[in-house]
């Protein structure tokens, strides 16, 4: 009976097989890094930090709200969270912190993408929504309107919402550019598209932080 | 040593549960499978959301559920239908790669790691000594 043979793993079967992967992910990393194929982003309950050197976005709405958090004792609670969106959202270069530990040992995974050195935005972004804790920011807005029931506000002409509570306090602007942003999020979903020029991961030993911004 | 086992009734249960899964682990492959579904897991987890923010967000929202998932159950498939091991081995490592670019880069790479290295060890796995088998 076959269920119930002895067995064990074939090494070579299981090199061939991760040589196989290897190459595939490979591929796919440099088609990333070189921004021929778009990333997709969906991130829900884990703390990390954004930092972007220059932000110049259009369609863009915010709103309070709040969203359920995992706390470090496994428990999970609320948290008041400022969620703003953006329709497309050009970017001068990208950090993205992730900590998380494994066994207890806590390692940072580092995504970086552009150049933020230079004034250029390297990086676009479709539908956009971050929640963050706290979003710093010098920010200049075009068309805005403040005060708006939260459940109104749109992203531009996006069919996308961001899904507030009626009564709740919320803005919208055409466009919106932030200089040096720093956001501690809770969650960040790109429901488009991101192109990541210049693509590189790291992982990083101990917590460590994004240092575009000072 | 046997005698006191059999006397300690704790013992002797818990010596019949390791038997019992040391024969589990070798007749299937028991570690691929695992990490495929650890990997799974990180996939699935990050995009863990509210059923409403989940649909609203679109193919994001949903790509960690189905590859993420379909990654755990390829794995609870290496385990309890070894014999389909190939086409999970294959398929899982499908979904990981896949995981890379449709959800969170895999992860944040974790999952997809994982996802990869426990693929290739249930395609790997196969009957001790073949050989044997063959002549029998």
């Amino acid at each position: 009976m076959q269920e119930t043979t002895l067995g064990r793993t074939r090494w070579g079967r299981f090199t061939a097989v991760t040589g196989v992967a290897g190459i595939a992910m490979a591929t796919l990393g440099i088609a990333l890094a070189q921004g021929l194929l778009a990333a997709s982003f969906n991130v829900n309950g884990k703390p990390f930090q954004i930092e972007s050197a220059a932000l110049a976005g259009d369609g863009f709405g915010a709103i309070m709200d709040n969203v359920t958090k995992d706390n470090a004792d496994g428990t999970t609670g609320g948290q008041a969270v400022a969620r703003a969106g953006f329709q497309t959202a050009n970017l001068n270069g990208l950090c993205a912190a992730v900590h998380q530990s494994v066994l207890g040992l806590p390692f940072t995974l580092k995504i970086a993408a552009g150049d933020p050195t230079d004034t250029v935005n390297d990086i676009t972004a479709q539908d956009l929504v971050l929640d963050g804790e706290s979003v710093n920011a010098n920010a200049s807005m075009n068309g805005l309107a403040l005060g708006k029931s939260a459940d109104d506000v749109q992203m531009g002409t996006s069919t996308g919402s961001l899904g507030g509570t009626p009564g709740n306090f919320g803005l919208q602007s055409t466009t919106a550019n932030l200089d040096g942003l720093h956001a501690e999020a809770y969650a960040a979903t790109i429901a488009g598209t991101i192109n990541l020029t210049g693509l590189s991961l790291a992982i990083e030993s101990g917590s460590t932080n994004c240092t575009i911004v000072p | 040593m046997l005698t006191r086992v059999r006397d300690n009734p704790v013992l002797a249960v818990s010596a019949a549960a390791w038997h019992w899964f040391t024969a589990f682990r070798r007749t299937r492959p028991f570690w691929g499978g695992l990490w495929m579904m650890l990997g799974g897991w990180t996939i699935m987890s990050l995009t863990i959301a509210p059923i409403v923010v989940t649909l609203s967000s679109g193919a994001s929202g949903i790509s960690g559920y189905v590859l993420g998932g379909g990654m755990i159950m390829l794995g609870l498939m290496a385990w309890f239908a070894p014999s389909q091991r190939l086409v999970a081995g294959l398929m899982g490592g499908i979904l990981a790669v896949a995981a890379f670019v449709a959800s969170n880069l895999g992860g944040f790479l974790v999952g997809t790691l994982l996802g990869i290295v426990g693929a290739a060890m249930v395609f790997g796995w196969g009957p001790k000594k073949p050989r044997e088998r063959a002549e029998s």
